[in-house]
């Protein structure tokens, strides 16, 4: 295999960032258009994501590097849990915005990984509040009426604490 | 829509931070449904999942599908109900009702009966690698004791057809359970048939009367010939059907025509035989009479292989030959479930180590003698060991009447690296030494999930040592110990050379502990050990106390003490469950001691301490105190103090005013050394 190539990546608000090809193959959108196109010897252009957020998102796929490739099965007990390594767990300790953005960035890039760890990371937030507190937290409008949540929470007695 | 929303998520993403919390933690998911019309129609899917209907009567269930019906119209659900179950009331189900019921006929249901969906529990809602077929929830089964033969095929339909037309409004279902005590209904076997062939049906084929020598209805062939049949369960109990009448038994041989290829999709077996009728089922299975043909004419058999086999017999072992004769039809290296929830003869270990492989298997539980049998061999545990060590390591082991010459030194160490759950339930008062334990800790990175035997030393450095190492497992999250609190050696130490009844003494013990304890109303003078009387000690008495003392704050010191095990990189331990055996029993006769016994009941009951679940409040801890299983849990007019006053009151000082209520005047003695875990409370 070559010597590890690098790319340029460029974030939303115009900056370039140098990444490893093997760390940039994190994500499977780059992978696979690397792929299509061969080398990419200019700045590759990511529309979506600002620089904050695209070295924070690097800054992952690099401690990430070496991980095997998902297997893809669904019922690997460990993937339906929240159990978070202790390095993302610090890696995820962020303000919520940059929560998001980086879980919008994995979602658009692709990276499976960083996707799962997101998701975990907000479900770890959800776990145990109350509708009222979830809506604080997560900026949510409510729009049933008292009744119509009363009638979903009888309806779904079964998911009631035991 | 503000950023950092949660509604600001892709749906696909929301929906997987929905699947997370339904796995984890169904509360949540019901709280974020309950947030924002948004939140609920994507998480319509999981909450309309699995749906339960309890059947108790034609009236009952027309309500009961119509409340359905109008939920799932309400919010376009219709489409998102994967599994469908349906229970007779006649089981320990959660039924639509609060009160204590009974009657199964229509007339036995309020009439103001307003319907209500159940819960179900993780096995239900296909969750858990339990089948649902096998022993959980305590739920019990009922058999009717005279089968009759099919006569009248639309008598069967009478009631169900609402039944059947709301299963053909469900295009995603995937599973069907139905588990009553009448025949599936030939109406929604055929609504299946017709609408969702693909749909696994799990079924109770118990009371199917071609196999009590009925003449075979088609309808029964076209059940069993189901394409639809995934996994089945055989109840046949010896109580309610003789072969003396008249009656044959074709239980075990229509099962190995189905398993052979006469329902082609069949994939799951549990059978349970009561012991006399396991003994002739297997004579007549072994006879192989042919009696009953499920074959189509001229039909070529063909199996897929079973996954998951079951095998429960009350009170006879399971032997060779038994195992032999499912051999011929049963490919063992497809399985990747099995388990004998009787016991085994040493001869069928043999046997499965030579002949069978297991290449599959990754769930395994297996049932030791429950009894001193003359039938064990001293071998018999080696052999165990031999078929453990012959399997690919497993992800899930129980080990059932564990005593400790079946070697975890050797097993657990094989299994280990693989190994998510490992439950072993005691025979008797065994239980894990430490050296065990730490052999378990250090073999098991990936084990999730615990049960095993402890023993108690007054929440010595032995006793922290082990809740430490246990801590040490990396993935350990729920944990549920047995703690020990017998001591047998005081009263079954021997005799000595000239013929003197050894007592163990112990060097902290003071003059007050090492005198002999003569007080109980049983003690004198039957206490005897081959014809030389003997007593325990008062310190005895006074550690059996000790031992067996469970309240909230030891329950909450155990917990802490098995999280200060956990390095920072390890999962946190997110459930304990602790019972306490044993308390009171010296060894000896147990009955001579029986006042002892009763009054130690009274101080422990079992308890659960779970983390909270929230991020915020994770070091907060709730403590649930459960009933014993074996009382009521109030206090029992045949626990006495008086004999054991004044050992009681040396550790808990009872003032004269208390003395009425002494049951409530004790508290848990600490662990030792416990180091500090953080901000618990």
């Amino acid at each position: 295999m070559a010597a590890n190539q690098t790319l340029t990546f460029q974030s939303s608000d115009g900056v370039d960032i140098s990444v490893d090809r093997d760390v940039a193959e994190r994500s499977l959108l780059i992978k696979n258009m690397l792929e299509d196109l061969g080398d990419a010897h200019e700045a590759i252009p990511i529309p979506n994501v600002n620089e904050a957020v695209l070295k924070k998102v690097i800054e992952w796929c690099s401690y990430h590097k070496n991980d095997p490739p998902s297997t893809g099965d669904d019922d690997d007990s460990r993937r339906k849990t929240t159990d978070i390594d202790e390095w993302d767990q610090k890696f995820m300790q962020v303000d919520q915005e940059m929560l998001f953005e980086i879980i919008l960035a994995a979602n658009y890039l692709d990276i499976k990984g960083l996707l799962d760890v997101g998701c975990k990371t907000v479900a770890n937030m959800i776990k145990g509040k109350s509708p009222e507190e979830i809506r604080k937290t997560f900026n949510i409008q409510n729009d049933f009426t008292p009744e119509e949540e009363d009638q979903i929470r009888r309806e779904n007695e079964w998911a009631e604490d035991r | 829509m503000p950023r950092g929303s949660l509604e600001s998520l892709p749906p696909e993403t929301l929906i997987q931070i929905l699947e997370l919390l339904n796995y984890e933690h169904p509360p949540s998911l019901l709280a974020v449904a309950c947030t924002s019309k948004h939140c609920y129609s994507l998480a319509t899917p999981l909450l309309f999942r699995t749906i339960k209907i309890i059947y108790g009567g034609p009236r009952k269930l027309s309500i009961d599908v119509q409340g359905y019906t109008e939920m799932l119209s309400r919010s376009a659900g219709f489409r998102y109900v994967r599994r469908l179950l349906i229970y007779s009331n006649d089981g320990d189900h959660d039924g639509g009702h609060d009160g204590d019921h009974d009657g199964d006929h229509d007339d036995d249901w309020e009439h103001d009966y307003q319907w209500k969906r159940p819960k179900t529990s993780r096995v239900e809602r296909g969750e858990s690698e339990a089948s649902i077929f096998e022993p959980h929830d305590g739920r019990m089964r009922w058999y009717s004791d005279n089968v009759q033969p099919i006569r009248d095929v639309n008598k069967l339909n009478k009631d169900w057809n609402s039944l059947a037309t709301f299963l053909k409004m469900l295009p995603g279902l995937t599973d069907l359970v139905y588990e009553c005590s009448e025949l599936l209904p030939p109406c929604v076997l055929g609504a299946l048939h017709h609408c969702r062939p693909q749909c696994r049906l799990h079924v109770d084929l118990s009371n199917l009367p071609c196999l009590y020598g009925h003449p075979v209805h088609s309808y029964e062939l076209e059940l069993l010939r189901s394409v639809c049949l995934y996994s089945i369960m055989i109840n046949f109990e010896e109580d309610s059907h003789h072969d003396s009448d008249g009656i044959t038994s074709h239980h075990a041989d229509a099962v190995q025509q189905l398993v052979a290829g006469v329902a082609p999709n069949l994939r799951e077996v549990y059978m349970f035989l009561d012991h006399t009728v396991g003994d002739y089922a297997i004579q007549n299975a072994l006879n192989f009479r042919k009696e009953l043909d499920l074959k189509l004419k001229g039909q070529m058999l063909s199996q897929r292989g079973l996954v998951c086999l079951q095998f429960d017999n009350d009170h006879a072992q399971l032997t060779k030959d038994w195992m032999k004769y499912w051999a011929v039809g049963t490919d063992f290296s497809s399985l990747k479930i099995l388990k004998l929830w009787s016991d085994v003869e040493e001869e069928m270990w043999k046997y499965l180590i030579v002949n069978h492989n297991f290449s599959s298997l990754h769930t395994l539980l297996l049932t030791m003698p429950s009894a001193f049998s003359p039938r064990v061999s001293g071998r018999y545990y080696d052999t165990v060991a031999r078929f453990l060590l012959s399997l690919p390591p497993l992800s899930s082991l129980t080990l059932c009447n564990w005593k400790h010459d079946l070697p975890l030194d050797a097993v657990i160490p094989y299994h280990g690296p693989n190994l998510r759950k490992l439950s072993v339930s005691p025979f008797d008062d065994e239980s894990l030494t430490l050296v065990n334990v730490k052999r378990i800790s250090t073999s098991c990175p990936l084990l999730e999930e615990l049960k095993l035997p402890l023993r108690r030393s007054k929440g010595d450095s032995t006793e922290v040592m082990a809740y430490q190492a246990l801590g040490s497992l990396p993935s350990l999250r729920s944990l549920d110990l047995t703690l020990n609190a017998s001591n047998r050696s005081v009263l079954d130490s021997g005799v000595s050379s000239d013929g003197e009844a050894i007592i163990p003494d112990n060097p902290t013990f003071d003059e007050f502990d090492r005198a002999f304890f003569t007080g109980d109303q049983f003690s004198r003078p039957e206490m005897h050990y081959h014809g030389i009387p003997r007593f325990p000690r008062n310190g005895h008495i006074r550690d059996a106390l000790i031992n067996s003392a469970l309240d909230r704050t030891l329950a909450r010191d155990i917990f802490r003490a098995v999280s200060s095990g956990k390095k920072s990189s390890s999962m946190t331990l997110e459930r304990l469950s602790l019972t306490v055996e044993g308390g009171g029993d010296l060894g000896g006769d147990s009955q001579l001691l029986a006042g002892l016994i009763l009054m130690v009941d009274h101080l422990n009951r079992p308890f659960t301490v779970e983390r909270n679940p929230r991020d915020d409040r994770r070091d907060h801890l709730t403590i649930r105190r459960h009933k014993h299983t074996n009382h009521s849990g109030i206090y029992s007019t045949g626990a006495k103090i008086d004999p054991y006053e004044d050992i009681f009151c040396r550790i808990w000082p009872v003032s004269q005013h208390d003395h009425e209520q002494w049951w409530t005047r004790w508290h848990s003695f600490p662990l030792v050394e416990l180091p500090t875990s953080g901000s618990d409370s």
